[in-house]
């Protein structure tokens, strides 16, 4: 769990684009047409599962088959709900959630903030207005969020706080 | 027997059914920030399904005549 500082609050947070999630949604899709395919060919073959003792036990491995399908997908929109960026006015913090057992949280200080790079790449991420943002820091460690929305803002955003807190730092050293 | 054997394969996969589902939603109640409302909605659509997904499992494998099946065909 996240906790914020005193005097901290969130300014935006950033999730993955949707079409990352309709990339995974369509395999998904994909499998779910199985079943179909198979009932409709082995009823045209004339095998007419439909008939006889092996209805039930078919619909049977059918609806284990559709609540795997319904875990996978549960699992694939968990994993993209928990996968975020948190843009803070003091710091960054980067959750990234990668199936269910492996989550990495890395955070770093707006004040650390060097450079911010934005790179949208292809007729898709353009025309749907996503791409990668990254963030690089002091120690020449980068940050980025794959196929993230809102670029230009979370940029914006970024730069403004990095720079005002670097500002402030500044000033507090000169009149010293 | 052969009743049993697809009965203890139905109750394990009921088992690893249960044991992913409660993960999940422990990783959604510990990592959710407030304000996330999104899981309030797709939580409960997730249950309502599986339990009729679960429900016509169940009623699927009483009908089947698992004896029937397992009788070598004439």
């Amino acid at each position: 769990m996240i906790s914020l500082t005193e005097g901290e609050h969130v300014l935006m947070t950033i999730r993955r684009h949707w079409f990352a999630l309709a990339r995974h949604a369509v395999f998904l899709v994909l499998l779910f047409l199985i079943p179909l395919i198979f009932v409709s060919t082995t009823n045209m073959l004339g095998a007419g599962y439909v008939e006889g003792a092996w209805t039930p036990l078919v619909n049977f491995v059918l609806c284990l088959y559709l609540l795997a399908l319904l875990m996978y997908g549960f699992v694939l929109w968990t994993d993209y709900y928990l996968d975020v960026w948190i843009i803070t006015n003091e710091r960054l913090i980067d959750i990234q959630q990668r199936g269910l057992f492996d989550r990495t949280i890395s955070e770093l200080g707006m004040n650390n903030v060097q450079d911010v790079t934005i790179e949208v790449r292809g007729i898709i991420a353009t025309f749907l207005k996503f791409g990668n943002l990254t963030v690089q820091t002091a120690s020449q460690s980068t940050f980025t969020i794959n196929d993230a929305p809102n670029l230009y803002e979370a940029k914006e955003l970024i730069l403004r706080y990095s720079q005002g807190l670097n500002g402030a730092r500044h000033d507090r050293a000169v009149s010293h | 027997m052969i009743i049993l054997i697809a009965a203890f394969i139905f109750l394990l996969f009921i088992g690893a059914y249960i044991l992913l589902t409660a993960a999940v939603i422990h990783h959604l109640r510990q990592y959710t920030l407030p304000g996330w409302t999104a899981a309030r909605f797709v939580v409960p659509f997730f249950f309502f399904l599986s339990l009729a997904l679960f429900a016509y499992a169940v009623y699927f494998f009483f009908t089947t005549p698992w004896n029937l099946l397992a009788a070598p065909s004439i």
